[in-house]
């Protein structure tokens, strides 16, 4: 490697200020930064062209499924982001939500709802990457009817009407009904300068009408968004997306090993990869347009012939990967992706980005040479432990902090901070579950009340 | 005109009043009644509606009052919840010492003192008074012998009133006399009664006083009353029984507390209670069963810490060096259906070491396991565990002292002479059956095994390993290791001694595997164990004779490993394995015995295949910085240590290192990805776009320095090419100002009938399509920033 020239110099193009703001300070919270990451995107060319061709799919009329796999820290909710930043820029519609005990696919008791409302919440398009986009979306939708008509010389009961029959199709779909009555009541209290009919619209849309007396009181329909509903809904929401005039609808889903190291009854898992079977053969079979979904899991969550997924038979057979690809060759045409773990090099790529990012796309601001990055890992070697790499967020995130340090702090010599007592401290508290399975296995239900060794020190 | 008859309408009701003229009588009659027919009418519609209206505000108040019903409630419930889980906090403030002074006695005598009051003699009678002046008419003045008899009389009557005078004034003062005299008697018993009183309470405060010196030189009955105050002044939630008994142990300055904590069924479920406007009825919602189970156990443990914290606080007089708290529950028992007491949470702990804790930052059960405490498993089952210290175990040594010793103790004594450990006994588990007269078992179980531990334990005895503790069973041909515990029998191992132990097994399967256990290896098991030792004198005493047993009998080492170490997660495993390879190579040399041993504890741990066979290359690979090679004594087939791999990038002698080619390909394949995301993400070079085909209407660019110069003199327009068309004349008129309040937003968006978030969506999609950037920003009031700076017009034509 040429000392002289930086590491990844091919990416000189200026970084917008927004997303090196809002990639900087994910970073130094130790999050995986919503915009702007392709400037710090490291390799897996081969998976990202997969999940663009997915992309492609949904954005022709088609349907996804992808289950990305990981150990921890290996990338897998980076990759979900990414795939979130690829969709929006096609005009798709991305709803995002993480997998928790109170939010699920499957439930009787409304965590499957609470999970449709948690996704909803976070609806992002592309002028509202960080989420909340559903009020935007659906008046987009008005508007374009609204403009139509009344320029026309219509009034509002015409709008109305020619809204009602913007969604004739969609009204054949489960729920169609009151999903266009809704919206349609959306527009009533936009007219009417009711704002508490317009929330009201938009809580049913979110699911967060618990009972139906509630909606039939605030909107006089006599269905909600339920656990049972919420697959329908999505695919509703889906179709409403392409109306609105969007390419679709992606879903993202992370946490994948809630279903199979949390939820301690395994009716309740079995129930769950039900819904993870339907929706795979919904997607490959083509029953669904314009919809994908993207979950994130770890090994363990997909291969434990116990808990995870392989458990259920019919997902195994379709999850399993191909068996020629085996030895370096490679097949990523099944719905799950693998990610390894970050090496060191590619960690080293990794902070070279970060730094490129810092200088907001111009190497002449660097404030660091390769040697640093270099100290940085052999630090991180040190306090850390062999293992630093494959838990990247610490040093990244200590990485952050050394360069903010750096820009407000002129004069100051990097060497001075790497070797500091006070650089590069481990979290004490896991910021994922996935994480907290991973430091705290004793969390699984049947591991263990009995546990010998439990105070075991070493 | 003039009306021949005339009738006046009245209704109260509407407050109406009419008079009506007629010349008809009958007509105006009828008149009269068609009015009021109609009042009547307005009259019962008013009242109709003023009931309607009063139903609903009736309705409405009552739905009102059960909302706010309902509120209260649920603010009650999560109270109560709330103080459940808050058990141990609540007790943190300061609380005024718990002295015998404050029960000293300050009341002063109730009765009065009696009063002396004698009567006063009336005054004497004045001759010169009026009743006793004759009444002279003018006849009597005229006649003397009439004057003379009216003087007489008069004269007559001053003697009788002084003789009655006299009379009274003997009598008031006899009266007087018996009258002191019956007062001196009384105030003589008020004196006494007085100083009786007095000396009750001067007896009462030295009794005080008395304890309280008792107390400070740490008097068991006195120590244990003061301590029966402090438990009793804590407030608890109503459903707590608060019923206590504490014994002071002064040999061992030990206080053992048994307190009975409530059972599972009375503690607050209630979480919220909704009220359903439609039934008018209110519904509870409980807090589910997991949740109240959770509940329970975090408020027994807390119950423990705070108990234990109240007592070591206020230990004035210093006579606690320990506290030892069962905790008791009594209740139907689901299991055998009977009622029960249970003890579900014991902790014996050094007073000093508890107040060392920060108790407002701790995690009450994390803190409680800890600091080696005992909890039930199921406590909403009352299941019970083996209290660490109770009252009776004293009693039962006391006794045990007393009693004669089993018969085998000689034998165990000489036993102990014989071997080569200082105070075990090494004997086979058959051999010992028979000593302590058990009948040899055919078959070996863990019952049997069990009960051999209990009836040693009960004669003062330990053994290792306790297939009490361990729920292992003993072969005949096994050996085991007998000892006495000195002090307090150990009857219960403490969780962490159970980790120890099993540690120390593997530790020795690893070590003698080459057949001998070198300085090296002992030091690395002794400074592994080193932390437990120093954790608790019993534990201590049992890992000594546990480690005197392997070194005597080295195959003891791999028995009941199975057992030991099945439960233990993957992560743990793993480290444990570390362990024993690092203690493996301590000399220096794995042999093929150690590699053997190291799989066996692999299986054991059920570790998967790959991590067992790599376990070794890992451990060496990331532990060791510097590594020995140096050749066995003894000839041996052993793996030895691998040295360190070398590497292409280095910034220090050490063995990180960094493969240069890999980042090389690293960085080009990241480059080949960059590009495929920039032409999704169509960034922008470093050149601007080319500029569109000329039209009337100005052209939108982006802003470079050489076009920089026309804005300020030409005025400008604007278009929005690729915008959807409903949004153009509204994004025109955006781009006039700089800021829109959101009011003026709606109202614009109204007039171009559009929809303000929908204004926003579209046109910032568009923008950050075509200019890079989001044109409109929402603040946080409402209100609606123009990025204008990304528009400049080229000027009109």
């Amino acid at each position: 490697m040429s000392a002289n020239k930086p590491a990844n110099s091919n990416n000189t193009s200026p970084i917008k200020r927004r997303e090196r703001d809002a990639i900087l300070q994910s970073l130094q919270a130790g999050l995986v930064p919503r915009q702007g990451l392709h400037h710090i995107q490291v390799g897996r060319k081969r998976e990202v062209e997969a999940l663009l061709t997915d992309i492609e799919r949904i954005v022709a009329g088609s349907a996804a499924f992808r289950i990305v796999v990981g150990r921890f820290g290996s990338g897998k909710s980076f990759f979900l982001n990414l795939v979130r930043t690829l969709a929006l820029q096609k005009n798709l519609v991305v709803v995002q939500a993480d997998m928790t005990m109170e939010r699920r696919l499957y439930a009787t008791t409304g965590e499957a709802r609470a999970l449709y409302t948690e996704l909803l919440r976070n609806l992002a398009t592309r002028s509202k990457p960080e989420g909340g986009g559903l009020p935007g979306l659906v008046e987009n939708w008005i508007s374009r009817i609204s403009h139509k008509v009344k320029s026309a010389g219509g009034d509002d009961a015409q709008v109305k009407a020619r809204l009602n029959t913007d969604l004739a199709d969609i009204q054949q779909l489960v729920g169609g009904y009151e999903f266009a009555e809704v919206l349609s009541k959306y527009y009533e209290g936009h007219q009417n300068g009711d704002d508490s009919l317009k929330t009201s619209a938009l809580r049913w849309l979110r699911g967060e009408f618990a009972t139906k007396t509630d909606a039939r009181h605030a909107l006089g329909v006599r269905r909600i968004i339920s656990d049972e509903t919420i697959y329908d809904s999505l695919k509703l929401m889906a179709a409403f997306c392409v109306k609105a005039g969007y390419a679709g609808m992606v879903v993202n889903i992370d946490e994948l090993v809630v279903l199979s190291h949390r939820l301690p009854s395994k009716r309740a898992r079995q129930a769950n990869y039900e819904m993870v079977l339907t929706l795979i053969n919904d997607c490959l079979q083509g029953t669904v347009a314009h919809l994908g979904f993207i979950f994130a899991g770890t090994d363990e969550c997909i291969e434990d012939t116990r808990r995870g997924l392989y458990s259920y038979e019919a997902l195994r057979t379709r999850l399993q990967g191909n068996s020629f690809a085996q030895g370096g060759l490679i097949d990523f045409s099944g719905p799950v992706i693998r990610l390894a773990c970050l090496s060191p090099e590619e960690l080293y790529v990794l902070l070279a980005n970060i730094r490129n990012v810092h200088a907001s796309g111009d190497p002449a601001r660097h404030l660091v040479p390769d040697a640093a990055l270099l100290a940085v890992l052999r630090r991180a070697n040190d306090t850390l432990g062999a293992d630093y790499f494959k838990t990247p967020r610490d040093v990244i995130r200590s990485f952050v902090g050394l360069l903010n340090v750096l820009e407000q702090n002129p004069g100051t010599k990097w060497e001075d901070l790497v070797s500091g007592d006070g650089f590069l401290r481990k979290a004490t508290t896991p910021l994922s579950i996935e994480e907290e399975l991973e430091a705290n296995p004793i969390a699984l239900p049947d591991a263990d009340e009995n546990d010998d060794l439990a105070t075991l020190k070493l | 005109m003039r009306y021949y008859y005339r009738i006046t309408v009245i209704h109260k009701g509407l407050n109406r009043q009419r008079v009506l003229k007629g010349n008809s009588k009958t007509e105006l009659e009828y008149r009269a009644q068609l009015l009021l027919a109609d009042w009547e009418e307005t009259w019962k519609k008013r009242c109709e509606v003023a009931a309607k209206r009063k139903a609903i505000a009736d309705r409405r108040a009552a739905i009102e009052a059960g909302i706010e019903d309902a509120e209260e409630r649920t603010t009650e419930a999560q109270q109560a919840l709330a103080n459940c889980r808050s058990i141990l906090t609540s007790s943190l403030r300061h609380q005024p010492p718990v002295t015998f002074e404050q029960f000293k006695r300050a009341d002063k005598f109730p009765e009065p003192e009696p009063v002396f009051k004698q009567r006063l003699s009336p005054p004497p009678p004045n001759a010169a008074a009026e009743e006793f002046s004759p009444k002279l008419s003018l006849l009597d003045k005229i006649i003397p012998p009439l004057r003379r008899k009216k003087e007489a009389a008069a004269q007559a009557r001053f003697a009788s009133a002084q003789t009655e005078y006299s009379a009274k004034v003997a009598a008031i003062k006899a009266e007087n006399i018996r009258t002191h005299e019956s007062y001196l008697r009384q105030h003589a018993v008020w004196i006494s009664s007085k100083k009786a009183f007095e000396q009750q309470r001067a007896a009462h405060n030295a009794a005080l006083d008395a304890k309280e010196i008792a107390y400070r030189h740490g008097d068991p009955r006195v120590v244990a009353e003061h301590c029966d105050l402090v438990l009793t002044r804590s407030e608890y939630p109503d459903f707590f029984p608060k019923e206590f008994s504490v014994d002071y142990r002064q040999d061992m300055r030990m206080l053992i507390v048994d307190y009975t904590l409530p059972d599972f069924a009375s503690i607050p479920r209630l979480s919220e209670v909704r009220f359903q406007k439609t039934k008018k009825t209110f519904t509870e919602k409980n807090i589910t069963e997991t949740d109240a189970q959770r509940l329970y156990a975090e408020l027994l443990v807390q119950s423990c810490l705070r108990s234990i914290h109240e007592l070591c606080s206020a230990d004035r007089a210093g006579v606690l060096d320990s506290v030892a708290f069962n905790g008791w529950v009594r209740g139907v028992s689901p299991a055998t259906g009977r009622l029960e007491s249970a003890c579900l949470a014991s902790l014996h702990i050094q007073k000093s070491a508890f107040l060392a804790l920060n108790l407002a930052q701790v995690a009450p059960r994390i803190c409680f396991d800890e600091l080696g405490g005992v909890f039930s498993t199921k406590p909403h089952q009352l299941s019970s565990i083996r209290p660490i210290v109770t009252s009776e175990d004293f009693d039962a040594e006391a006794e045990a002292a007393q009693r004669q010793p089993p018969s085998y103790a000689e034998q165990l004594a000489s036993l102990v002479d014989k071997s080569d450990a200082s105070g075990v006994a090494f004997l086979k588990a058959a051999d010992l059956r028979t000593l302590v007269g058990l009948a040899p078992e055919t078959r070996a179980s863990a019952q049997s095994s069990r009960e051999l531990v209990e009836l040693l334990n009960a004669d003062g005895y330990c053994v290792e390993p306790d297939a009490a503790a361990l729920g292992i069973s003993y072969k005949a041909r096994d050996e085991v290791a007998v000892f006495k515990v000195p002090g307090r029998i150990a009857t219960h191992p403490s969780a962490a001694y159970l980790g120890s132990s099993a540690l120390l097994q593997l530790m020795h399967l690893v070590a003698s595997a080459d057949g001998t256990i070198d300085p090296a290896e002992e030091k690395l098991i002794r400074d592994q164990l080193a932390p437990a030792l120093a954790a608790d004198p019993a534990d201590s005493v049992r890992l000594n004779a546990l480690s005197a047993l392997l070194r005597h009998n080295p195959a003891q080492a791999g028995a009941g490993i199975n057992k030991i170490t099945r439960r233990l997660d993957t992560e743990r495993r793993e480290k444990v394995m570390r362990a024993l390879v690092l203690l493996a190579a301590a000399d220096g040399l794995i042999t093929d015995g150690e590699k053997k041993a190291i799989a066996r504890a692999a299986a054991a741990l059920e570790l998967p295949e790959s991590v067992a066979e790599k376990i070794i290359p890992w451990t060496l690979a990331d532990d060791f910085v510097e590594t020995t090679i140096a050749a066995a004594d003894a000839p041996s087939t052993g793996e030895t240590i691998p040295a360190q791999p070398t590497s292409k990038i280095s910034s220090h002698a050490s063995y990180f290192a960094l493969d240069a080619d890999r980042i090389a390909a690293i960085t080009r394949e990241t480059s080949e990805v960059v590009k495929i995301l920039a032409d999704v993400l169509s960034e922008e070079t470093n050149s601007p776009p080319p500029p569109a085909a000329s039209t009337p209407t100005s052209n939108v660019t982006r802003q470079t320095p050489e076009n920089n110069q026309s804005q300020s003199t030409n005025p400008m327009r604007f278009s929005f090419d690729g915008l959807p068309q409903q949004y153009h004349a509204m994004a025109s008129t955006l781009c006039k100002r700089r800021t829109w309040t959101a009011s003026d937003f709606a109202n614009l968006a109204r007039d171009n009938h559009l929809l303000p978030n929908g204004v926003i969506e579209a046109v910032n999609a568009w923008a950050d399509e075509a200019l890079g950037d989001f044109l409109l920003v929402e603040n946080e009031d409402g209100s609606i920033t123009i990025n204008s700076h990304l528009l400049v017009s080229t000027p009109k034509e």
